[in-house]
C-alpha cells in the first residue's frame, strides 16, 4: 500500500489451526475507518454476528493501532483491544498506553487479529515478521508481573508484553489485560476473551518505523505540539496538575463540585476525600513516567513503606481506582488502596468494575440483603479494607461468593436477587465509572448512549465541567455557552455528547490520548486534520468535514453493532439511583438526572429516530453504511426520514 | 468571612489546605488571604478556577455569605477561561 503512516498489514493468528498469515490493510478501509477503534469496529462487524459466543473460539481478539501510533504524534503510545464483550454481550473495547502499540506498528502491523482457541496455554511472540505460537503451560497461573518478567527474560528485555493474570484465566467477566506491568486495558473483560482462547500473553518487538508522507509539514505540526506543551497557554497548568499528580489530582476538585462517587454512589461528596487526594498520594510515589511520545508524564508508581501493606508496589492508583476502591467503599487508607490496586493489577482485574461490584456487596450487606454467611464469613462493612481484600481474592479465584461476583454486578444481582438489583449500578451491564449524573448532568447522557456501557471515555464532555467557556463558545456558539457550561443543566447536553462521541471515535481511531483531547480540550477535529494529512498522504483526512463524517461513520457502526445484538434504546437507561434518588449531600444536593431531554437531543443530532430507537436509513446511507443497513433490515424495519416512524420491530 | 480551600499545586506550594478569610465578596476574600497564599495565586493567576459552593464563578465581585465555601484550583490539566 502506498499510504504512509500505516504499516499496511494486518496479522492474523489462528490458534486452533496454529497458523498465521498477513493480509493487506485495504486503502478504502483505512480511508473509511482510519485505524484503531474504527478499524476494529469494521473487522468485528464482519468477523462476528449475533450468534457469536463472546467466550467461544469464534470471537476474535483484535489488537489495533492507528496511523498516529509510533509516529511521534502527541501521546501516541496508545493501542486498543476489541472483541464482543463477555461482560456485556455487546461491543467490547479497551485501550492502554505505554509502548506496546508502537512496537506492534514497528514490527510491521497495524493490527493483530487472534482467531480460534489453543488446545493448551500459549503466548504469541512477534519479532518483526517472525511470529511464534509459544507453549506457555508453565506461565499459566502466574500473575501479570511474573508473566511479564518471564517472557522478557526468555526473549529479551526489549519485548513489550500484554498478558492476563489468574482472573483472565478463570474467565472473570471483567478481567483486564495488563500491558508492560502497569497499563491496563481494563474495561469490558478483554482479559476473559484472552483466557477463553488459552492465550496467556502477546509479546512484541519491532525494528521498523513509520513512514511519513510529508515530513516537513508533519514536523511543523510536531513543533506546534511542542509549543502547546511547553509554552502555550495549556502548558503550565497541564504540567502542574496531570503532570505533577497524575489523574489523582482530580479527587479533591471533583469532590468540590459534588460528584465524587461515595458509598456506592449514594452521594457525590465525601468529607474524607483529602485523605485520598493527589497531594497525599505523592507521599507514596517512587517514580514517574510517561507513555511513548508524551510530554505530560501523568504515570506514577507507588509503594507502601510500612504497616500491614508494607511492600505493596504498583503503577497508579489512578483517579478511577482511588474512587472505586476508596471513596466508593468509604476506605480512606491510601496504603490499603495501593495494596488493592496492586492486587487487581497482579490478578488482572479491572479496578473500576471490581470496586463497583464490591460497593454493591457492601450496600447489600448494610441493608441485610447479603449476610456474613452469604459472603463466606466476610463482614462487608463500609470502610473495611480487610473485607475488600478478601472479596478481591475470592473474585480472582472464583471461590465461594467470588464465583458469583466474578460474573459482574449485573449478572451477580440477577443471581442474588432479593431486590439487590437496584444497588447494582451499571448501564448495559458495564459497571459505572467515577462520575455522577446528578452533579454533572451530561454524564447521564454519556453513560446511557455509550456503546460499551456506563463509561467516561467514549463521550465524556469536559467543557461544561469546570467552565471552559472559550472552548464551549468556539465549538457550540456564544449563544449556547451559558447552558453548555452549566453543569447542572440538561439543555444542549445531548448535542455536545454527540459531538464528543464523534471526536472520541476519531481520537480512538487515530489513536491519541484523552489527555489533550478531553482534559484539557486542546486538540479538536481541525488539529487532527492538520496532523493526519501530512502523516498519511490521504488528502481527504485534511478535510475537517470528511473527518467529521468519518467519525460519525465509526460511531454509527458501533451503535449498529449493538443493535444487531438486539441491544438498543431500551438499554439506554440509568440506574434508578441517579434518576430517582436526589443527591443527599454536597454541592449538588437535591439534584437528580433527567435523561429524556438529553437523549432526544442526542438522537436528533445522531440522525436516529427517537421513538423507535433505530437509525434512519438515510443516515446510514449518507455514511456509506448501506451494508450495515442491509443486515439490520433483516431484524428491524428501519425508519425513513419524513415517512413517519415505525415502532414495529421484526425482532428475533 | 468564607472558608477557602486550595487544591493540588496551590495546596502543595502554600502548605495551606483550608483557611478562613474575612470578606464579603470573592475579591475581598482573595485580598484577605495570607501573603504566601496570595503570592502563589499570583504566580498561577492566568490559570485559576474559582468555585463558590461547588459552582464555577467568573466574576470576583460576587457576594459571599459567611457559610459559603470557596474552592481555588488551577484548570485541571490546563485550559483557559
Amino acid at each position: 500500500m502506498s499510504l504512509k503512516g500505516y504499516a499496511g498489514k494486518i496479522l492474523y493468528v489462528d490458534l486452533s489451526k496454529e497458523k498465521h498469515w498477513v493480509e493487506p490493510l485495504r486503502e478504502h478501509v483505512a480511508k473509511s475507518y482510519v485505524g484503531g477503534s474504527g478499524l476494529a469496529a469494521y473487522l468485528l462487524w464482519n468477523l462476528t454476528d449475533e450468534k457469536t459466543d463472546p467466550l467461544g473460539p469464534e470471537n476474535p481478539l483484535i489488537v489495533a493501532t492507528g496511523p498516529a501510533t509510533g509516529a511521534l504524534a502527541p501521546s501516541s503510545g496508545r493501542f486498543m483491544i476489541a472483541a464482543k464483550s463477555p461482560l456485556t454481550g455487546i461491543w467490547g473495547e479497551s485501550h492502554a498506553g505505554g509502548f506496546f502499540g508502537p512496537q506492534l506498528k514497528y514490527a510491521g502491523y497495524d493490527a493483530l487479529v487472534v482467531l480460534g482457541r489453543a488446545e493448551r496455554p500459549v503466548s504469541i511472540v512477534i519479532d518483526d515478521s517472525s511470529v511464534m505460537i509459544y507453549r506457555s503451560d508453565d506461565l499459566w497461573g502466574m500473575n501479570t508481573r511474573d508473566t511479564t518478567n518471564e517472557l522478557r527474560s526468555r526473549f529479551g528485555k526489549d519485548y513489550h508484553v500484554m498478558c492476563i493474570g489468574p482472573a483472565g484465566e478463570r474467565l472473570v467477566k471483567f478481567a483486564a489485560v495488563m500491558v508492560d506491568y502497569y497499563r491496563a486495558a481494563g474495561r469490558t473483560g478483554m482479559g476473559a476473551v484472552m483466557g477463553s482462547k488459552n492465550l496467556k500473553a502477546i509479546a512484541v518487538r519491532g525494528s521498523g518505523g513509520v513512514e511519513v508522507h510529508d515530513p516537513d509539514k508533519y514536523f511543523e505540526v510536531m513543533e506546534d505540539i511542542l509549543w502547546r506543551n511547553t509554552e502555550g497557554p495549556w502548558a503550565l497548568p497541564a504540567q502542574m496538575s496531570l503532570g505533577r499528580y497524575g489523574t489523582p489530582n482530580l479527587v479533591t476538585v471533583i469532590n468540590a463540585i459534588g460528584r465524587l462517587p461515595t458509598k456506592n454512589h449514594w452521594t457525590g461528596y465525601w468529607e474524607e476525600a483529602d485523605k485520598i487526594s493527589g497531594n497525599e498520594l505523592l507521599k507514596y510515589r517512587v517514580s514517574r513516567g510517561s507513555c511513548f511520545s508524551c510530554m505530560i508524564m501523568c504515570k506514577h508508581v507507588t509503594r507502601v513503606g510500612d504497616g500491614k501493606y508494607e511492600g505493596a508496589f504498583s503503577g497508579g492508583p489512578e483517579y478511577e481506582t482511588l474512587v472505586a476502591l476508596g471513596s466508593n467503599l468509604l476506605i480512606s487508607d491510601l496504603k490499603a488502596i495501593i495494596y488493592m490496586n496492586q492486587l487487581c493489577n497482579l490478578y488482572g482485574l479491572d479496578t473500576i468494575s471490581t470496586g463497583k461490584v464490591l460497593s454493591y456487596v457492601y450496600e447489600c450487606y448494610e441493608r441485610g440483603i447479603l449476610t456474613k454467611e452469604d459472603l463466606d464469613g466476610v463482614e462487608a462493612v463500609w470502610g473495611s479494607d480487610e473485607a475488600a481484600v478478601k472479596l478481591i481474592n475470592a473474585i480472582a479465584s472464583r471461590k465461594g461468593i467470588g464465583d458469583v461476583l466474578a460474573e459482574g454486578v449485573a449478572r451477580a444481582a440477577e443471581i442474588i436477587g432479593r431486590g439487590s438489583e437496584v444497588y447494582a449500578l451499571h448501564v448495559k451491564k458495564l459497571e459505572v465509572s467515577a462520575q455522577d449524573p446528578r452533579a454533572h448532568k451530561s454524564v447521564g447522557c454519556t453513560w446511557a448512549i455509550s456503546v460499551r456501557g456506563a463509561d467516561h471515555l467514549r463521550s465524556l464532555t469536559t467543557v461544561d465541567e469546570l467552565g471552559y467557556r472559550d472552548v464551549a463558545a468556539e465549538r457550540y456558539g456564544p449563544d449556547k455557552v451559558d447552558y453548555v457550561c452549566d453543569v447542572l443543566s440538561e439543555k444542549y447536553k445531548g448535542y455536545i455528547v454527540k459531538d464528543q462521541e464523534d471526536l472520541f471515535a476519531l481520537v480512538d481511531s487515530v489513536i491519541m490520548c484523552k489527555y489533550g483531547t478531553m482534559w484539557p480540550p486542546m486538540y479538536y477535529f481541525d488539529f487532527i486534520a492538520k496532523l493526519l494529512y501530512p502523516l498519511t498522504g490521504i488528502k481527504e483526512f485534511g478535510d475537517v468535514k470528511y473527518l467529521r463524517l468519518t467519525a460519525e461513520r465509526i460511531a454509527n457502526l458501533k451503535r449498529c453493532y449493538n443493535l444487531r445484538e438486539g441491544v438498543g434504546k431500551e438499554s439506554e437507561v440509568l440506574p434508578r439511583r441517579f434518576t430517582h434518588e436526589p443527591m443527599p449531600t454536597g454541592p449538588a444536593k437535591g439534584q437528580v438526572c433527567n435523561l429524556e431531554p438529553m437523549l432526544r437531543e442526542y438522537y436528533e443530532s445522531r440522525g436516529w429516530d427517537y421513538e423507535s430507537g433505530l437509525p434512519y436509513e438515510e443516515t446510514l446511507e449518507g455514511l456509506g453504511l448501506e451494508y450495515v443497513a442491509d443486515v439490520l433490515k433483516r431484524k428491524y424495519r428501519l425508519p425513513r426520514m419524513g415517512h413517519g416512524c415505525s415502532k414495529t420491530s421484526r425482532g428475533t | 468571612m468564607a472558608v477557602v480551600r486550595l487544591h493540588g499545586v496551590l495546596r502543595e506550594e502554600t502548605g495551606v489546605k483550608e483557611v478562613e478569610v474575612p470578606g464579603s465578596s470573592l475579591g475581598e476574600v482573595l485580598l484577605g488571604m495570607p501573603e504566601n497564599v496570595r503570592e502563589v495565586l499570583e504566580r498561577y493567576s492566568k490559570y485559576l478556577v474559582f468555585l463558590v459552593n461547588g459552582r464555577v464563578v467568573h466574576k470576583r465581585d460576587i457576594n459571599l455569605k459567611p457559610e459559603d465555601v470557596v474552592d481555588v484550583t488551577i484548570y485541571v490539566s490546563g485550559g483557559s477561561n
